[in-house]
């Protein structure tokens, strides 16, 4: 039996991540909440994991550390970009990461941000489903 | 230096004409070199009765640094020294008989009958007047009239400085002046350019930090505000619910007390009032809160400036697309008279382009108090695309002009403008390798011109 979707949200403020818990509390899916990298790291040795949203300035490991850890660890999981960063340049170095499946600008569109996470289980649920090395995890 | 005499001096002005070769150009006034100098017998005479000087005083007059001529009261000359001769190139037997007039330009009949007059009562004057050489040259010349002491004849003694270098100097200085002052007005008008772009950058870098730091409250309070409309709403089903029940059970005896407080409660905390300013109070933060995020949006554009993708397009087109989204806008006051003509398409960044556009529309719309017109103009001219928008609205006060183009410079109520649309529009178009002007008249109305070059010397506007 496949364990219930679940997304974790990865942001060093606290506020965001509550304001998301509150967004996303109906939704048909698990949210599991890190303050940093490090414990986004821990959490997802322990729990399984579809969709991860990481904040991208975080102190000691950033977004893109974070997101490169688990693209060598965890090559499924559908990872999504959350960032307040205004200037293209940052936005565009994010958006290079071929393995990001969107980016979420802050702030942002509580509606959008529902369907990326719906459309990112979608992608999940088709990898799971072409994947059998999923199916075990 | 304290003057060892008291005597006043007097010093007459010849006017030299112009000044910037006095070597060869020649004075109106000048005499002609060319033509038969006029000579009278008496003059010989008065020269031979100089010539009895003793030869002490004869070679101090000779060796003077000055030249000297020595005329009779009629301004003829009587005798001269080396150094005049060789100022003039005429031998002193060429000059004696001849009228001071004749060699000196400036010292006509009047100006002579005016030193004549001043000497009466002062020990010299010096005047500035052209000395005309025997090849036809002339020279600027610094001349002291010295009326001789102790002469039973009204002589008059010329002192002549050839002052070429120093005139020379003067008008180089002059000319230099002119193009330091020249250069100072231009000075002063890029700075005031520099000034209005090294404000833009430091903006678009204060801006791009600034709204990123902003960005994640703004990104919590949104959504918690938005999750908080829903809870109301679900609390206010509920309690619509309750109301109901309350009704069922009016007449209930053991309800009775319970019912009772809950309408104290109701009438101390003037509950119909709170559930109903719930909502205004949420959707007043809510616009709040939106506001604050158009104001970074707005900041982000700084931000963006150098990045956002560049392409060739075709302005009509912004314009008619920007019309389309102020349209709203604009449609109950303004009536838009289009005069477009075909443009080249150029390299620009057309997102960037529609947002001046939009918000010179929009603030024309808003200058326009009833009823008006927005007029908007495109055309080539010269190597440059023109684009004019100009409306009939209240125009702008003179005061404002100089602050027009300045970050957060607005004269609209608290909430209506944030005092980025033009200081945002001056940097796009700057970027552009534009410029933007403005035209105004209170009362009749504000015109903008932009100028935007047809190709762009950095290839693309960047």
């Amino acid at each position: 039996m496949n364990p219930k979707p679940t997304l974790l949200i990865v942001d060093d403020e606290a506020n965001i991540l509550k304001a998301f818990g509150r967004l996303l509390r109906t939704e048909p899916y698990r949210v599991l909440t890190a303050s940093s990298g490090l414990e986004a790291l821990d959490i997802l040795q322990h729990e399984t994991v579809h969709v991860v949203i990481t904040d991208q300035k975080m102190p000691w490991m950033d977004g893109q550390e974070l997101m490169e850890e688990m693209e060598s660890r965890y090559p499924h999981l559908v990872k999504i970009a959350l960032s307040g960063h205004v200037a293209l340049p940052h936005i565009s170095g994010i958006l290079r990461n071929k393995k990001i499946f969107k980016f979420i600008p802050k702030p942002w569109r509580d509606e959008e941000v529902k369907q990326v996470i719906t459309d990112a289980f979608r992608q999940a649920g088709l990898q799971n489903f072409n994947n059998p090395s999923m199916k075990v995890a | 230096m304290p003057a060892p005499e008291k005597r006043p001096t007097v010093c007459i002005q010849i006017p030299l004409g112009s000044t910037s070769r006095p070597k060869i150009q020649r004075s109106p006034d000048a005499p002609k070199a060319t033509g038969p100098i006029e000579r009278r017998p008496s003059a010989v005479i008065r020269k031979l009765e100089m010539g009895i000087a003793t030869p002490v005083y004869r070679g101090l007059f000779q060796s003077l640094y000055d030249g000297a001529l020595i005329t009779d009261g009629e301004g003829v000359i009587t005798d001269l020294n080396a150094r005049a001769s060789d100022l003039l190139l005429f031998s002193a037997a060429e000059l004696c008989g001849v009228k001071v007039t004749q060699v000196v330009s400036g010292a006509n009949e009047q100006v002579l009958a005016e030193i004549r007059q001043n000497l009466d009562n002062l020990r010299f004057t010096s005047i500035e007047a052209y000395c005309l050489r025997k090849d036809g040259s002339c020279f600027p010349a610094e001349i002291v009239v010295n009326r001789l002491p102790g002469e039973k004849y009204p002589h008059l003694c010329f002192f002549i400085r050839d002052v070429t270098r120093r005139k020379n100097v003067e008008s180089e200085l002059r000319q230099s002046n002119e193009s330091l002052l020249d250069l100072n007005r231009k000075l002063q008008e890029n700075q005031l350019q520099l000034i209005q772009s090294e404000k833009m950058a430091a903006l678009g870098q204060i801006a791009a930090g600034v709204a990123h730091e902003i960005n994640n409250p703004i990104g919590f309070i949104t959504s918690n505000l938005n999750t908080l409309v829903e809870y109301v709403r679900a609390i206010e089903e509920l309690l619509a619910e309750y109301r109901k029940l309350s009704e069922l059970h009016a007449e209930d005896p053991a309800s009775r007390e319970l019912l009772k407080s809950i309408s104290e409660i109701a009438a101390r905390e003037n509950i119909p009032f709170v559930l109903n300013d719930i909502h205004s109070l949420l959707s007043e933060s809510i616009e709040g809160v939106q506001r604050t995020r158009d104001i970074v949006q707005n900041l982000k554009t700084f931000a963006r400036l150098d990045e956002a993708e560049c392409k060739e397009a075709d302005l009509n087109e912004a314009i008619e697309s920007t019309l389309k989204i102020v349209w709203n806008e604009l449609r109950y006051k303004c009536e838009i008279h289009k005069d477009l003509s075909p443009l080249p398409p150029i390299q620009c960044h057309p997102g960037q382009l529609n947002q001046v556009f939009m918000n010179l529309f929009l603030n024309a719309a808003q200058s326009i108090q009833n009823k008006g017109v927005i007029r908007v103009q495109s055309f080539v001219e010269k190597s440059n695309i023109v684009i004019k928008i100009s409306d009939n609205g209240t125009g702008i006060p003179k005061e404002n002009l100089s602050k027009l183009f300045t970050p957060f410079f607005t004269t609209k109520p608290v909430g209506k403008g944030t005092g980025l649309g033009l200081s945002i529009s001056y940097g796009i178009i700057q970027k552009h390798g534009g410029t933007i002007e403005v035209e105004t008249e209170e009362g009749k109305g504000t015109c903008f011109t932009i100028k935007l070059p047809l190709f762009n010397k950095q290839g693309s506007p960047s």
